[in-house]
């Protein structure tokens, strides 16, 4: 026998005994998922919506928790869009356990993420300030994989019914084309009514407000939506600026969304991360919803790679895809006071007063005064971004798109 | 996607990344990882924590570098702990069934499969280190100088396991051919 033989004879083994029809990556996933909720704390927030960061400040130190997330409105240029250009579609699914009803009303998919509206009615709750995790959405794909919600947005008073708008970014893993099956459900769970004009007090417990659900039951609807597809791109243009390298590798465009595929330098001293902001044509630009779970980098890191998501609507046909980077920004620290002074002097040149109040369960800060039309939330990122450490540089990448 | 553009992905955080790597090399890993362990569930499981070693580690891997050889590296090097401490992995009840005993009926194997036979019960007869020698050779096609690199050892010592090895399963397999003892 010689060495011909035996490699093909090892090849006939390996082939007979183990097939080639094979898929572990949902059993590698679920390892991971359950290895980065154990390692969670070497990992930051990169950036999400500037208004439920502030509320993760507060309510984090109060014991509340991230669910404190679910009662902000979201204010999302790319669903508004495709909502606007009717590419919602009706579900109208209802559900009644024990007198609580759940719709599920409409949907809207494309590569980029998922966007449900639904609404909670009979659920007896005191009037206030609705945080708490009562209820956990999430979807599942019908070969079993799991997407947790993005963003929230809803009510923020108890009135006896709650409508709810929920985005899930299709992160990991990148699902099949064409129209699947999502399954979504409700659980039971604590929250908190908080009284309407309630402020962080020192040494004030929640859990006077603290209300518990025992008697709901698991939600389940199924039901299916098609998905709109992306424009993938991969520029690969390189930009300097103020010493960083920063490269676009990538660019995925869908209806509501795109994605943005960064590397840069990583300057020292700082996690920092790229302001980017996307438009199309000579529109607005529209700056970025998060850059998700970024890990903390260490010293002897020099370069970073992240994706960016940008809400922004695709007007179909646009010719130009523009990628504003306008600065890198460091996280925010833990303690406020550190950097009150440089942010004050920050938002006075921006006309916004600012007053912080640091205590010993959480730190909150009030808008004294700000310019005339100034809506709250663009006032309140301000105030967030003045918290953060700027190294300056403007990267801009332009992308022709094909027509 | 191929294995340097998913690689940048995964290096950015997107999992997606990792996902075009499990779908091209999952079957060469588990195979390659049998054809040490003898073991189809023990095999598996070898595959899954190489990804996982992957995923952990993407940021240490070098781009100018062929993906593959360096997780394969990682697939036989959790082959062979894997095979060191036996207690401490799951043992597959069924592995005499896919690896079958020789002894049992070896005229009608031989018949049926000669030569996969042959090859087989050599293979048994091999210590888990020369059986990573041999499939790296033979299954997975490496030089002596990759294996060397791979698998971190001197090129002498690689070149005088590679010749031990296939010297070892030559005489097991002509022991096997000729009816010799067993």
């Amino acid at each position: 026998m010689n060495d011909e033989q035996i490699k093909q004879a090892i090849h006939t083994i390996a082939q007979n005994d183990i097939g080639d029809n094979m898929n572990r990556w949902n059993d590698i996933y679920q390892k991971i998922d359950a290895q980065r909720i154990r390692n969670r704390p070497v990992w930051r927030l990169g950036k999400l919506a500037a208004l439920a960061v502030i509320t993760l400040i507060v309510f984090t130190m109060t014991g509340v928790g991230v669910y404190a997330l679910y009662q902000f409105v979201l204010n999302d240029e790319g669903i508004t869009a495709v909502e606007e250009a009717g590419m919602v579609q009706d579900i109208n699914l209802s559900e009644t356990i024990e007198g609580v009803t759940v719709t599920l009303q409409r949907g809207y998919a494309d590569a980029n993420r998922i966007a449900l509206w639904f609404s909670i009615a009979g659920v007896e709750l005191p009037e206030g300030q609705l945080v708490g995790n009562f209820f956990h959405p999430y979807i599942r794909y019908a070969d079993g994989q799991i997407l947790n919600p993005r963003g929230t947005g809803g009510s923020l008073i108890s009135t006896g019914e709650f409508t709810y708008l929920i985005t899930f970014d299709h992160e990991e893993p990148t699902p099949a084309r064409g129209e699947f099956e999502f399954v979504f459900q409700l659980k039971p769970g604590e929250v908190y009514i908080l009284p309407p004009d309630y402020t962080p007090v020192p040494d004030v417990s929640l859990e006077e407000y603290r209300s518990e659900f025992t008697l709901v039951d698991t939600f389940s609807f199924t039901f299916t939506l098609p998905v709109s597809e992306a424009l993938t791109f991969e520029p690969d243009q390189t930009v300097e600026s103020n010493g960083v390298s920063m490269t676009l590798e990538t660019l995925e465009i869908a209806p509501s969304a795109s994605t943005l595929g960064l590397c840069y330098d990583l300057p020292p001293n700082g996690d920092w991360m790229p302001n980017a902001s996307v438009r199309f044509d000579e529109g607005q630009p529209v700056v970025l919803s998060g850059v998700g779970l970024v890990e903390i980098p260490t010293p002897e890191d020099t370069r970073r790679c992240v994706n960016v998501d940008v809400p922004v609507a695709y007007p179909e046909g646009a010719a130009v895809a523009e990628v504003i980077v306008d600065g890198l920004l460091a996280s925010i620290p833990e303690d406020l006071s550190l950097i009150r002074e440089q942010a004050e002097a920050r938002l006075a040149k921006l006309g916004i007063e600012v007053e912080f109040i640091t205590e010993d369960r959480g730190q909150w800060w009030e808008i004294v005064s700000k310019p005339e039309g100034m809506d709250d939330t663009k006032a309140n990122r301000l105030v967030y971004d003045s918290l953060r450490e700027l190294y300056e540089g403007e990267w801009i990448f332009r992308v022709e798109l094909p027509q | 996607l191929d294995d340097h553009h998913a690689i940048r992905r995964l290096k950015r955080g997107d999992i997606s990344g990792l996902q075009t790597l499990v779908e091209r090399y999952q079957v060469k890993a588990v195979r390659t990882a049998y054809l040490i362990t003898h073991n189809p569930v023990l095999a598996d499981d070898i595959m899954q924590s190489a990804f996982l070693r992957v995923y952990d580690s993407i940021q240490q891997f070098d781009l100018k570098r062929p993906f593959e050889p360096w997780f394969m590296r990682i697939v036989v090097n959790i082959a062979l702990k894997a095979m060191k401490a036996e207690l401490a992995v799951s043992v597959d009840e069924g592995s005499e069934e896919l690896f079958p005993d020789f002894e049992s009926d070896p005229a009608q194997m031989f018949e049926a499969h000669e030569m996969e036979t042959a090859v087989r019960y050599a293979l048994e007869q091999l210590t888990p280190p020369q059986r990573a020698v041999i499939v790296l050779y033979y299954y997975l096609g490496y030089t002596e100088g990759e294996i060397s690199r791979e698998l971190e050892r001197p090129l002498g010592t690689v070149r005088w396991q590679i010749h031990a090895a296939k010297q070892k399963l030559k005489y097991l397999l002509y022991q096997f051919e000729t009816g010799g003892s067993r």
